[in-house]
């Protein structure tokens, strides 16, 4: 994954875990409901920014689930069309029965929703971290790559 | 390769001092069970129930379902689990049928499932029909989820494993053997039936929402082919805590209706050749690698059709649709199996992806369609945990003790493998 990523979200727990993390952006306001982290989704795919992540990860009832973390790409010259049907398929998906913000649910729910959700998206913050990584060491960096030479067969 | 699976019909089950079954009749030595499965030092305290169909009793929350497995000529019922790794689908099998060891317990709060063993919640679950016998657990203090899930599901696999072991010496009511032919041979076989496989997708989204392989986490794998008989015999074991009405749990996976019914046309209206398993990732690059890969492999493999089962709903529908649109682009046709979140009134969309390949698909449901669950004499478990299950909402536990919820909380209800009863027909 590539530097310049941007986590939106409204989990708190994913706020605190990645808030100082080389090349990822988080944007955050625990105050908002997940309505508001899929429309801003919504509006940064109209920008140019593609989704990496799914929108509507996590096998539980969409209504009960008041926290979302979705990473997007940084902008690109071009609208991304899957990304675009996408979140307006989530957005129908959720029409009629988006949940309550965080704040209005019982704190153990809401624990638990929250490490879940962080749990989802972890692991693109440590590919994020291993490809950092790689690059300052020079292991993997395009400037220590073999010459690749072209074989015949196969 | 071929499995012989036998299947001994029990019709009752009890506890006692020795493991054993007699007329029928399953005995199960509690005490030997408890000797098993107390090693696990996260474990607080367990109880076993035993529960029969037409009970007034409901268990909730439910974790997992499993069917006790023996292996009379020796090898693994679980390989990577318990046991070494080697490969199973081979050689004889012995499942105790109509009995499951069940596995409850609160690890998140919101997902587990409810069985109940009459009632209208009855026709809604396949395991009111069994006998089951239930693993009720607590971890000890601070034990994390994850790790709450891991002994829950050990737990269950070591039981399943002990009980089944009452087949010893036990002559199956049944066998039926089952076939796996090397892919050059199987595909040169039948004349000009068509050659379908069969794409199994596993769900694998992270933390509790795990499947595995041979105790590999299915999240990192590549799609790979397996043999229908590996599947059946214990080679895929379910270690999620989703929404239960469209979980696999590890019965399913050794029950798979959609392998049976391949076997049961094979050589009749078309050549079964293999089995492609696949995961559902979260991040949108894995599931272009999977669903890429699992085309080429079809391709390779030469099919000409392909039932591509899902497992879970939202994110996953991703992937089914991936799948279906990259086969159909290399003229392998595809029928899907899915289920329905379209709204109680079923007015909604269905799916969270769709593509226009897409003109075959079946549905096991609508999971959000709401059924009042009446008061149950006998709760094993915690009832309290229906207000937060998926498909319950505040209010969802009643006075009485009732339970309005939607069909998504009860396990197996709109089973993505077809083996309840819903669907829905074109009139």
């Amino acid at each position: 994954m590539q530097s310049g990523n941007i986590i939106v979200t409204n989990n708190h727990l994913v706020l605190q875990k990645f808030r100082d993390k080389a090349g990822l952006d988080v944007k955050v306001d625990e105050r908002e409901a997940v309505r508001e982290v899929v429309l801003a989704v919504r509006d940064y795919i109209h920008r140019g920014h593609r989704l990496i992540s799914h929108p509507l990860s996590g096998n539980f009832k969409p209504e009960r689930n008041p926290l979302k973390s979705i990473v997007i790409s940084p902008p690109a010259e071009e609208l991304d069309h899957y990304s675009l049907k996408l979140i307006e398929r989530t957005i129908d998906f959720y029409r009629g029965k988006w949940p309550d913000p965080p704040q209005l649910m019982e704190d153990s729910l809401v624990s638990d929703f929250a490490r879940i959700d962080f749990e989802l998206i972890k692991n693109f913050t440590e590919l994020n971290e291993r490809y950092n990584n790689h690059k300052k060491e020079g292991q993997y960096g395009t400037e220590t790559w073999p010459h690749i030479h072209r074989r015949c067969g196969v | 390769m071929e499995l012989k699976l036998g299947r001994i019909f029990i019709e009752d089950v009890e506890f006692d001092s020795e493991n054993k079954i007699e007329d029928g009749k399953l005995i199960i030595d509690k005490e030997g069970l408890w000797e098993e499965v107390r090693e696990d030092h996260r474990l607080k305290s367990i109880d076993f129930e035993i529960v029969r169909p037409g009970d007034n009793t409901r268990i909730i929350p439910v974790k997992d379902v499993i069917e006790p497995r023996y292996k009379p000529e020796g090898g693994e019922v679980f390989p990577g689990f318990l046991g070494s790794e080697d490969v199973v689908g081979t050689g004889s099998t012995v499942a105790l049928a109509n009995t499951a060891v069940v596995t409850t317990g609160d690890v998140v709060g919101y997902q587990e499932g409810i069985i109940d063993m009459s009632g209208p919640g009855a026709d809604y679950t396949p395991f009111s029909e069994t006998i089951n016998i239930v693993l009720d657990c607590e971890v000890e203090d601070g034990i994390k989820d994850h790790e709450h899930e891991e002994v829950l599901r050990l737990l269950g696999l070591t039981a399943a494993k002990y009980i089944g072991e009452a087949a010893a010496g036990v002559e199956p009511d049944e066998i039926v053997e089952y076939e796996h032919q090397p892919l050059l041979e199987a595909c040169a076989q039948n004349g000009d039936l068509p050659k379908v496989g069969y794409i199994y997708m596993l769900q694998s989204q992270g933390l509790l929402h795990d499947t595995y392989v041979y105790s590999v986490d299915a999240k990192e794998i590549l799609p790979t082919l397996i043999s229908p008989t590996e599947v059946m015999d214990g080679a895929i074991v379910s270690g999620n805590c989703v929404s239960a009405c469209d979980k696999n749990t590890t019965y399913f996976h050794q029950n798979n209706p959609v392998i049976e019914e391949l076997y049961r046309e094979h050589g009749e209206n078309l050549n079964f050749v293999g089995t492609i398993i696949t995961n559902e990732n979260v991040r949108l690059a894995e599931k272009e690698r999977s669903s890429s890969y699992t085309a080429r492999l079809a391709e390779r493999m030469g099919l000409d059709a392909a039932i591509i089962s899902e497992e879970g709903f939202g994110n996953p529908d991703a992937d089914l649709i991936m799948n279906c649109r990259k086969l159909e682009e290399r003229d392998i046709d595809t029928v899907l199996l899915t289920d329905e979140f379209a709204g109680s009134d079923g007015a909604s969309q269905s799916l969270a992806d769709s593509t226009p390949e897409a003109d075959a698909v079946v549905t096991a449901g609508n999971a959000n369609e709401v059924i009042e669950l009446p008061a149950m004499e006998r709760v094993i478990g915690r009832q309290d945990f229906a207000n937060r299950m998926a498909g319950g909402f505040e209010g969802s536990l009643k006075e009485d003790g009732g339970i309005e919820v939607e069909i998504q909380a009860i396990i197996g209800a709109t089973n993505e493998l077809g083996i309840n009863n819903l669907t829905a027909r074109e009139y």
